[in-house]
C-alpha cells in the first residue's frame, strides 16, 4: 500500500501541472495591445487614423529624404549639398538625376508613403466594424484617412509616375502587384480627395490644428488637377480627363473649389510675409494644410528617426559650423541656388524673408566645409538658436512644414482662370504680388499666353522659395522646359546638376521593390 | 500520455521483483589523502551492467551474487578489482591512474559512463579549466572540444562569447542553452569557473532531444562542486596580471596623410587641401597617435577566490566567494569589470531520501565602450581621425579636428564625456530532493529560481566634439531591469538489470515561466556635472522628466522519457522523446515533439577483438534525433498594435498618440526544426595512453524563421515566416596521449574539427535574406543565400588594377560593350559576372566566408617533479575578415598605412587602386574583395608555469600545498590580417566577421598562487 501510495505521489507531482497547461502557455503582451482586441472602440478608430497623421512626418526612413528637401535639390534653386560628394551621396545623386536604383534615399521616400497607405486601409477597413455614437464623426475619420491616402499617393505618383496602386490590406497571396496605369492613380486621388472635399468640416478649432479640413483637400485637389493636366498628361501622356466615379473633373469644377477656399473658408493672406515664418507664427490664417512638429517630445533615437517629432529639413539646411548669435548651424544641405537669388525683382522684401545671404548678414561659418556652397540657405525653415531644441537638437527641430497656404490656392486660380476670365486671374494674381511689394505696388498685367503663364510661374518660384514647389510647377509645364530651367542654375563641377529628360524627372523605382516583387515591377525608363 | 507513463510505470515495477543477491557496503577512499570518493563507479565484473556510484560520503550499496567480482573505477584512478567472497562490507582506496578509464559524464537528467554513451557528449572538468585560470567560463572551453567553436566577442571586459555547437545552423539565435545544475540561464558570466565541476557539452541530436525546443544549437550542462566527507578543505588562490595590446594597427602619420590627402584631391583635379606640406609638418611633427592615447598600458586584472568544502557521512558543503577586477586595454577607466561572487552548494543523505541546494549570488559592475561599431566605438573614431589635430590645444581645450566629420572625433575628448555604468545582481539557487521508493525507482522533484537585477546609469554632460557629437544640455538617466525565472523539474526513474539485460527508463516533467521588467527615468540640465551626482533628483529642468517601462513573460511546459537498454555493456540502446509547449507559438502550433534514437556497439567486448592487445577500448556509436529552436522572441504569430506613432496637434503642439499594426503577422508560425545525424567512434589503445574519438554528423535545420523580406508597398514590416534550411556537415576529432617518462608526465591532446555549412533553401521569391552592412553606405555586405554559406560576404570580385587607358578600352563584354567606360587608370576593375556589360548589383557574388572551415586545438600538459606546464594553442583557420574599419564616407578619414601601397602609376599596384575622393569608379564604395582579408589565425592562447613549494616547506606554515605560477595568454599570434584582432564575433547571426574596429583581445602577463589549507 504504501508504494501505490507513493506512486500517486508521483504521479501528480509529474503530470499535475498536465491539466493547466493550455493556460499556463496562453499568454498576452503585457505592455501591448493585439490586432484582435483593437479596432473596437471610437478612441482605438482614433488612435488608428493618428497613425496615419504619423507618417506624414517621417523624413529620414532610409537616409534623409524631407520631402520639400528633395523637392528642393531636384528644381533649379538648390543643390545637394553637405559636407561633400559623400555625405548623403545618393541626394548627390538625385540632384544630379543620376540616382542609383539602390539608393535609400528613393527607397525611404517610397517605403513611407506606402507605410502611410497601408494605415489609410487598414484603417478605412476596420472602421465598418466599430461602433460610433455620432456617424458624423465617423464620416469626419473616414475623409481623413481618405485625405490622407491620397495625399501618400499623390506624392508617390509624383516621384516615381507608375505605382502599384492598393487599396487594402494584402494577404500573402496578393503580394505580387504590379504597376498600375498612371491615369487610374490619379483618378484614386482624385476620388479620396473629393471624398474628403465633401465630407469634412471646413472649420478647424485651434486645439485641432494639423487636421485636416474640407479646404485642405480642395486646395489639394486643384494641385492635383493642374499636376495631372500638365504633367500627367504633358508628359506621362494619360489621355483622359481626371475621373471620379466615371465623371470627369472639369477645370470649372476646380475653378469652383478654388473660388469657394479663396471666398468661403476663412483662410486669408498673412499682411506681413515675414509673419508666415517661425514658430510664432505656426497654422496662421494662410495655412491650409500643415505638417505638424514639435520639439516637445525632445526625444532622440537615431536608430528610429522616424520616432521623434521633429523636421530633419530644419538641420540640414542649416550652413555648416556657424557661429552667430542668431542663426545656429546645420548640415550644409540644400545650398540654394545663384539662379534663385536671380529670380528675385530688387526690392522683393521676399528675398531677405526666404534667403539667408551669408555675405549680407556677415554670418561666421566654414563655408569651405560646405559641398556645393553658393552664400545662399534657405530661410523660411533655417535654424535658429532661439528655437533650438535642448537636447538632441539635430533630431527635434520643431518647425512645421506648410503644405499648402493661400497664396498658392491664388496662384492656382490665376492660372487656372488665365483662359477663361483674365480680370479674375488678375485679381488672384495681384493679391500675392501687393502682400508682398505693398498695396500701392502696380502688378504686371497677365496675358492669355506664355508670357501670363511665366508671370505666374516666375511669382510662384519667388513666392514658394524653398516649399518644395518649384520642380513640380517645372514638370508640369513639360520636359524641354524643366530641363531648359534646371540646366541654367548649373554650372561647373560641383554645380553639375542635369536635368536627364530621359528619366521624365522621375525617381527609379527602388532596386529591392523589383527584386522582391520577382521583377513584376518595372524600373523607370532612364535608370539602369 | 498519462495512461502510457502509468503502463511504464507498472511494468517496470514488476521487474523489481526478480532481484536476489546480498548487498555489499563500503566506502570508498583516495589512498593519496584518504578522502572519500564520490561518483566512483561499482561493477560487477562478469556483469558490468550490474552498478551504481558512490554517494557524496564515498559510500556504497549494491547487491550482488556472493561469488562476484567488483570493479572499481574513478576518473583518474586506477580500476580496482575486489573479490566479493560473501563479504558484506568491502573499504577501498583507490590509487591515482594516469589513464582515465571510465569516466561518469552528466547527460540530461541523468549521469552515464562514457563508455555506455550513444550519442556525442565533450566533457571539461575542474582540472581543466583551472588549468589556465580563466575569468569565464566559456574562455576553459575554448579548444578543448571539437565541434565547440568560442570566438571572443572583443576583447573588453566582461564581454561575451560566441560559442557555436557544429557550425551555425540558423539566422536567429544560435546560442547553446546552458543549464548550470539544471538551471537553464541565459548566460554564464555570472559563474566563478572555479566553482565549476565540470562542464559538458551535448553536441549531437540524440543527447540534445531531451531538451527538446531549446536544444537545437547545442546543450552545455554546468555541474558546480559540491564537498566530500572527511578533513575541512580551505583553498585561497590569488592572481594578477598586466594586460597589452598585443599588436598596433599601423595608421598613416602627419606627413603621409597630408601626402595622400593631397594626392586623392590631386586625383579629382581639385585643389589640394595640404599646399604647404613642410610648415605642416613644421608646426605638427608626425602628429597624433590616437591609438596610443587611447590604449591603457598595463591595464591590471587579478583575481581572488576563496573556498571551503568538507562533510560527514550525511552531509556535505561547498561554498566559496571571489573576486575579480579587470581593466580594458582601451580606454582607461571607461572599459572595466568587476565581480563579486558567493556560493553555498548543501547535499544531504538519509537513508532513501537525498536532497540538496545550490545556491549563488554574483554582482557584477561593467563599464563599457562600444567595442566593434563604425559610428559609436572611440577606436573607431582614433582610426580615422585626422593626425593633425592635437588632443589637447596649448589652452588646455580639446582638439577638434578641421577634417573629419561627423562621428569622427577627438577619441580622448570622446572617452571623456562618456559616464555609463551597468550593475547586475544575480541569484541562481535550486533545491531538489530524491526519494528511492523501491529498489532502482527514484522520484526527483526539483525547483530552481533565477532572480537577476540590472541597473543602467548614464551621465550625459554638456559638451560640444565637433562633428555631431554634441549635447546642449546635462541629463541623468537610470535603467532598472529584473527578471525572475522559476522551473519546477520532477523525474521518475528506474533501472535494473535482468541477466545480461540492463535497462534505465525516466520520465518527467518540467514547466519554467521567465518574466521581465524594466522601469527607467530621466531628467536633464543637472545641479552637479559629474558622474557621481548624476542621479535623476539632481535635475532641474521639471519639463525634461521622462519615465519608461514595460513587462514581457515566457512559459515552457515539457514532457519528456528516455529509455537506455544495454546487453552486457556490448550492445547498447537509447530512445528518447521530449514533447514541448511554448507561448512563444500560436495555439495554431503550440506542442512539438521531439524523438531520438541512438545505438552502439563495443567493439572490443567481442571475442574476435580480445587478441588485439594494442587496442583497450573500441566503440562505434550512430544517432538521430530531433530538436528545435523556439528563441524567436514573443507574439510574433499574431500582430502587435503598437503604440509608438504619434503626431501632434493643437496649438497647444499636443503629442498625441496613435497606434496601428507593428507587422504583419503570421498565425501559423512554428519553432525551428533541426535533424541530426551523428556516427561516431570512440577507442583507447597501447593500454589506455592514446584515445582516439572521431565523429561525423549531418545536421538540417528546417522551419528557420526569417523575416523574409517582403516588398515596401505591403505597407508594413515583413511577418516571421518558417522559410529556410541549413545543413552543417562535419568531421570531428579529438586525440590524446598520456604517458609517464621517468618523472615527466606528457599530457597531450588534440581536437580538431571541420565544418561545412550550407543554406540549402530559402523560402522568398529571391532565395536570399539580406544581411548587415556598413551605415556608411555598404548594404549587405553579409548575405544568407540558398547554396551559399550562412552569412557569407557578397560583393564585387576586382580583377586588379586598371594600369592604363588601353586596358580600360579593351575590358569588353562578349558583345564588345566596354564594362567600365568611365574608369581611369588606377581604379579596380571589376568582374563583370553576368557578362552585361555593366557593373551592377547583378554582379556581386561570393567573396568571402566569414566561418572557418577548421577549428583547432592543441593541449600540452607537462609535469616534472614540483613543476607544472600548460600550453595550450588555438587555430581558426578558412574564414575571412572584412575590413569595414575605416570611414571612406568622410574623404578626410585617416587611413590604414597599408594605403602607402595604392597605385601611384602603370605598374605600381594591381591590387590597391589609386587614392580619390570623389570615388567615381566606387573604388571604396563598394562591397568588393578588396576589403576581403584572410582571417586564419593559430595562437598561444595559453602558457604557463606552476611551481608547488616542496610540503616540508609549506606545510611549516600550516599550509598543505602551495604552488605559484605564472602565466602569458595571447603570447603568440600568427595572422596575416593587419587589423587590431583576427577574433571577430558575430553580432548576429547575419552580421559575422566585419572589423568595425574590433577592441583587440589583450596579451596577459600573470602571476598567481594557489593555497591549500
Amino acid at each position: 500500500m504504501t508504494k501505490i501510495k507513493y506512486f500517486a505521489v508521483t504521479l501528480v507531482l509529474l503530470l499535475g501541472m498536465g491539466s493547466c497547461s493550455q493556460d499556463f502557455l496562453e499568454m498576452e503582451p503585457l505592455t501591448d495591445r493585439v490586432e484582435g482586441n483593437f479596432y473596437k472602440t471610437e478612441k482605438d478608430a482614433f488612435e488608428a487614423l493618428v497613425s496615419i497623421y504619423d507618417v506624414l512626418q517621417w523624413q529620414s526612413s532610409y537616409g534623409y529624404h524631407p520631402w520639400d528637401l528633395v523637392s528642393n535639390v531636384l528644381s533649379d534653386d538648390a543643390f545637394s549639398g553637405g559636407s561633400g560628394p559623400g555625405d548623403r551621396p545618393g541626394l548627390n545623386r538625385m540632384g544630379k538625376f543620376s540616382s542609383y536604383t539602390t539608393d535609400e534615399e528613393a527607397l525611404g521616400l517610397w517605403k513611407d508613403r506606402y507605410s502611410g497607405i497601408y494605415r489609410a486601409n487598414i484603417f478605412l477597413e476596420k472602421i465598418d466594424g466599430i461602433q460610433f455614437k455620432d456617424e458624423a464623426l465617423k464620416d469626419r475619420y473616414i475623409a481623413e484617412a481618405r485625405f490622407l491616402r491620397g495625399y501618400f499617393y499623390f506624392e508617390l505618383v509624383q516621384f516615381y509616375g507608375h505605382v502599384p496602386l492598393i487599396l487594402k490590406t494584402l494577404t500573402t497571396s496578393e503580394y505580387k502587384q504590379s504597376q498600375a496605369n498612371p491615369a487610374d492613380v490619379y483618378n484614386q486621388i482624385a476620388s479620396d480627395l473629393l471624398f474628403a472635399w465633401e465630407k469634412l468640416p471646413g472649420n478647424i478649432s485651434a486645439a485641432e490644428y494639423g487636421r485636416v479640413s474640407k479646404w485642405a483637400a480642395g486646395a489639394m485637389l486643384a494641385r492635383v488637377y493642374l499636376f495631372h493636366k500638365g504633367y500627367g498628361k504633358g508628359v506621362l501622356g494619360i489621355t483622359s480627363d481626371l475621373t471620379v466615379d466615371n465623371v470627369p473633373i472639369t477645370e470649372s469644377n476646380i475653378e469652383q473649389i478654388v473660388d469657394d477656399i479663396i471666398n468661403l473658408s476663412g483662410h486669408a493672406l498673412v499682411p506681413n510675409f515675414a509673419d508666415l515664418w517661425g514658430v510664432n507664427h505656426e497654422n496662421n490664417k494662410e495655412s491650409i494644410f500643415e505638417i505638424q512638429h514639435t520639439d516637445k517630445s525632445n526625444w532622440g533615437d537615431w536608430g528610429w528617426r522616424n520616432g521623434t517629432e521633429g523636421n530633419w529639413t530644419v538641420v540640414m539646411s542649416g550652413f555648416r559650423d556657424v557661429s552667430d548669435p542668431i542663426y545656429d548651424l546645420g548640415w550644409g544641405f540644400q545650398p540654394a541656388s545663384q539662379s534663385l537669388a536671380n529670380e528675385f525683382e530688387p526690392g522683393d522684401p521676399r528675398f531677405s524673408v526666404s534667403i539667408l545671404d551669408a555675405a549680407a548678414e556677415n554670418l561666421v561659418y566654414k563655408p569651405q566645409n560646405c559641398y556645393q556652397h553658393t552664400g545662399y540657405a534657405f530661410k523660411k525653415y533655417y535654424p535658429k538658436k532661439a528655437d533650438k531644441p535642448l537636447s538632441n537638437p539635430d533630431l527635434n527641430w520643431g518647425y512645421n512644414r506648410v503644405v499648402i497656404r493661400l497664396a498658392d490656392v491664388l496662384l492656382m486660380g490665376a492660372e487656372l482662370y488665365l483662359d477663361n476670365d483674365l480680370l479674375k486671374a488678375q485679381g488672384y494674381y495681384e493679391q500675392v504680388r501687393k502682400r508682398a511689394f505693398g498695396q500701392s505696388h502696380v502688378a504686371p498685367t497677365l496675358t492669355n499666353d506664355q508670357n501670363g503663364l511665366d508671370l505666374i510661374y516666375h511669382e510662384r518660384r519667388v513666392e514658394f522659395a524653398g516649399e518644395g514647389i518649384r520642380y513640380w510647377d517645372l514638370l508640369r509645364r513639360g520636359l524641354n522646359y524643366a530641363q531648359q530651367k534646371i540646366d541654367a542654375a548649373s554650372s561647373a563641377s560641383p554645380y553639375d546638376e542635369t536635368f536627364k529628360p530621359a528619366t521624365k524627372g522621375l525617381l527609379p523605382i527602388p532596386q529591392s521593390e523589383i527584386s522582391i516583387s520577382g521583377n513584376i515591377l518595372v524600373q523607370n525608363e532612364g535608370y539602369i | 500520455m498519462k495512461k502510457t507513463l502509468l503502463t511504464l510505470v507498472l511494468i517496470t515495477w514488476g521487474w523489481v521483483l526478480s532481484a536476489q543477491e546480498i548487498t555489499v557496503t563500503g566506502t570508498v577512499i583516495s589512498a593519496s589523502d584518504g578522502i572519500p570518493l564520490p561518483g566512483v563507479s561499482v561493477t560487477v565484473k562478469a556483469n558490468p551492467s550490474i552498478g551504481t556510484a558512490t554517494g557524496i560520503d564515498g559510500r556504497y550499496s549494491i547487491k550482488v551474487d556472493a561469488n562476484a567480482t567488483l570493479l572499481f573505477s574513478f576518473v583518474g584512478m586506477e580500476t580496482k578489482e575486489m573479490p566479493v567472497n560473501g563479504q558484506t562490507i568491502i573499504n577501498v582506496s583507490m590509487v591515482e591512474a594516469t589513464q582515465v578509464l571510465d569516466e561518469l559524464v552528466v547527460v540530461g537528467y541523468g549521469i552515464q559512463k562514457k563508455s555506455l554513451l550513444t550519442s556525442s557528449v565533450a566533457k571539461v572538468g575542474s582540472d581543466e579549466i583551472a588549468k589556465t585560470n580563466p575569468l569565464r567560463v566559456e574562455q576553459a572551453l575554448q579548444g578543448k572540444t571539437a565541434g565547440v567553436q568560442i570566438i571572443s566577442n572583443s576583447g573588453q571586459p566582461g564581454d561575451g562569447l560566441t560559442v557555436r555547437i557544429r557550425g551555425i545552423g540558423t539566422n536567429g539565435t544560435s546560442d547553446p542553452i546552458y543549464l548550470v545544475d539544471g538551471m537553464p540561464v541565459g548566460g554564464i558570466d555570472y559563474l566563478n569557473p572555479n566553482d565549476i565541476e565540470s562542464v559538458q557539452v551535448l553536441k549531437d541530436a540524440s543527447a540534445t532531444a531531451i531538451y527538446g525546443a531549446r536544444g537545437a544549437n547545442g546543450v552545455v550542462l554546468i555541474t558546480t562542486k559540491s564537498g566530500s566527507k572527511g578533513k575541512m578543505a580551505v583553498t585561497y588562490d590569488y592572481s594578477f596580471g598586466l594586460q597589452n595590446a598585443w599588436r598596433k594597427v599601423s595608421l598613416l602619420d602627419a606627413s603621409e596623410y597630408a601626402l595622400i590627402m593631397n594626392e586623392s584631391y590631386a586625383n579629382d583635379n581639385a585643389a589640394i587641401p595640404f599646399a604647404d606640406v613642410a610648415s605642416l609638418i613644421d608646426t605638427v611633427g608626425s602628429g597624433t597617435d590616437w591609438l596610443d592615447e587611447l590604449f591603457y598600458k598595463n591595464a591590471p586584472v587579478q583575481n581572488h577566490q576563496f573556498s571551503v568544502s568538507g562533510g560527514n557521512d550525511n552531509s556535505s558543503f561547498y561554498s566559496s566567494f571571489s573576486y575579480t577586477t579587470q581593466d580594458g586595454i582601451v580606454a582607461k577607466g571607461k572599459s572595466n569589470y568587476e565581480r563579486y561572487t558567493y556560493r553555498i552548494n548543501s547535499n544531504h543523505q538519509y537513508g532513501k531520501f537525498g536532497f540538496g541546494n545550490n545556491l549563488s549570488y554574483s554582482n557584477k559592475k561593467n563599464r563599457g565602450i562600444d567595442p566593434n561599431a563604425e559610428f559609436g566605438g572611440p577606436l573607431a573614431k582614433a582610426v580615422n581621425m585626422d593626425p593633425l589635430t592635437p588632443v589637447k590645444y596649448a589652452d588646455g581645450t580639446w582638439g577638434v579636428s578641421s577634417y573629419a566629420a561627423q562621428e569622427v572625433v577627438n577619441p580622448v575628448a570622446f572617452l571623456s564625456v562618456l559616464h555609463s555604468d551597468y550593475t547586475e545582481n544575480k541569484l541562481v539557487g535550486n533545491v531538489w530532493g530524491e526519494l528511492e521508493l523501491v529498489k532502482g525507482l527514484k522520484v526527483k522533484s526539483n525547483f530552481s529560481i533565477d532572480y537577476a537585477n540590472g541597473n543602467s546609469r548614464t551621465f550625459t554632460p554638456v559638451y560640444d566634439l565637433g562633428g555631431n557629437i554634441k549635447t546642449l544640455v546635462s541629463e541623468a538617466s537610470v535603467t532598472e531591469n529584473r527578471w525572475f525565472t522559476w522551473q519546477n523539474e520532477n523525474t521518475l526513474s528506474y533501472s535494473n538489470q535482468i541477466d545480461l539485460h540492463s535497462f534505465t527508463a525516466m520520465v518527467g516533467m518540467t514547466a519554467n515561466k521567465y518574466h521581465h521588467e524594466f522601469v527607467g527615468g530621466r531628467k536633464t540640465d543637472l545641479l552637479f556635472d559629474d558622474f557621481e551626482h548624476a542621479w535623476i533628483n539632481n535635475g532641474t529642468d521639471e519639463e525634461s522628466y521622462r519615465a519608461w517601462g514595460g513587462a514581457d513573460e515566457h512559459a515552457l511546459l515539457s514532457y519528456f522519457a528516455r529509455v537506455n537498454y544495454n546487453f552486457n555493456e556490448k550492445y547498447l540502446l537509447e530512445a528518447v522523446l521530449r514533447a514541448d509547449g511554448s507561448s512563444n507559438f500560436g495555439s495554431n502550433n503550440r506542442f512539438g515533439y521531439f524523438p531520438a534514437f541512438s545505438a552502439g556497439w563495443i567493439l572490443s567486448k567481442e571475442d574476435f577483438l580480445q587478441g588485439f592487445t594494442p587496442l583497450s577500448f573500441l566503440k562505434v556509436r550512430a544517432g538521430w534525433g530531433r530538436n528545435g529552436n523556439e528563441a524567436i522572441g514573443a507574439f510574433k504569430y499574431t500582430s502587435i498594435i503598437g503604440s509608438g506613432s504619434k503626431y501632434t496637434f493643437g496649438s497647444d503642439e499636443v503629442i498625441t498618440v496613435g497606434s496601428n499594426p507593428s507587422g504583419i503577422p503570421n498565425p501559423d508560425l512554428k519553432w525551428e526544426t533541426s535533424e541530426q545525424y551523428n556516427i561516431g567512434i570512440d577507442s583507447r589503445f597501447f593500454n589506455e595512453r592514446l584515445n582516439f574519438t572521431l565523429d561525423l554528423y549531418n545536421k538540417k535545420t528546417k522551419d528557420l524563421l526569417v523575416v523574409a523580406p517582403i516588398p515596401g508597398y505591403i505597407g508594413n514590416a515583413a511577418p516571421t515566416v518558417n522559410g529556410g534550411t541549413v545543413t552543417n556537415k562535419g568531421v570531428e576529432l579529438e586525440l590524446g596521449y598520456k604517458t609517464s617518462i621517468n618523472k615527466l608526465d606528457v599530457d597531450v591532446s588534440l581536437s580538431g574539427a571541420y565544418n561545412k555549412n550550407e543554406v540549402t533553401d530559402i523560402n522568398n521569391a529571391e532565395g536570399k535574406i539580406y544581411g548587415a552592412g556598413l551605415a556608411v553606405g555598404m548594404s549587405n555586405i553579409c548575405m544568407m543565400q540558398e547554396g551559399f554559406p550562412i552569412a557569407y560576404f557578397w560583393g564585387y570580385k576586382t580583377a586588379g588594377v586598371f594600369q592604363n587607358e588601353a586596358q580600360i578600352l579593351s575590358y569588353i563584354s562578349s558583345d564588345s560593350t566596354v564594362i567600365q567606360p568611365n574608369a581611369k587608370p588606377g581604379d579596380l576593375i571589376w568582374v563583370d559576372k553576368n557578362d552585361d556589360g555593366k557593373i551592377d548589383d547583378n554582379d556581386r557574388m561570393l567573396i568571402g566566408n566569414p566561418y572557418p572551415d577548421f577549428t583547432a586545438g592543441l593541449n600540452v600538459n607537462l609535469a616534472y617533479r614540483n613543476f607544472d606546464f600548460n600550453m595550450f594553442w588555438y587555430g581558426a583557420f578558412g574564414q575571412d575578415i572584412f575590413d569595414g574599419t575605416r570611414r571612406y564616407d568622410l574623404p578626410m578619414s585617416n587611413w590604414n598605412a597599408s594605403v602607402l601601397d595604392r597605385w601611384t602609376g602603370e605598374g605600381t599596384s594591381n591590387s590597391n587602386p589609386r587614392v580619390t575622393i570623389a570615388d567615381p569608379n566606387k573604388n571604396y564604395v563598394n562591397v568588393s574583395d578588396f576589403y576581403v582579408h584572410n582571417g586564419s589565425y593559430l595562437r598561444l592562447k595559453n602558457l604557463t608555469l606552476g611551481y608547488t613549494i616542496p610540503t616540508t616547506i609549506s606545510q611549516k606554515v600550516k599550509i598543505q600545498r602551495m604552488r605559484v605560477f605564472m602565466s602569458v595568454s595571447n603570447l603568440l599570434t600568427f595572422t596575416s590580417y593587419k587589423g587590431f584582432d583576427p577574433e571577430i564575433g558575430a553580432k548576429s547571426a547575419l552580421d559575422v566577421g566585419i572589423d568595425r574596429n574590433i577592441y583587440p583581445q589583450s596579451r596577459t602577463f600573470m602571476f598567481g598562487v594557489n593555497l591549500n589549507f
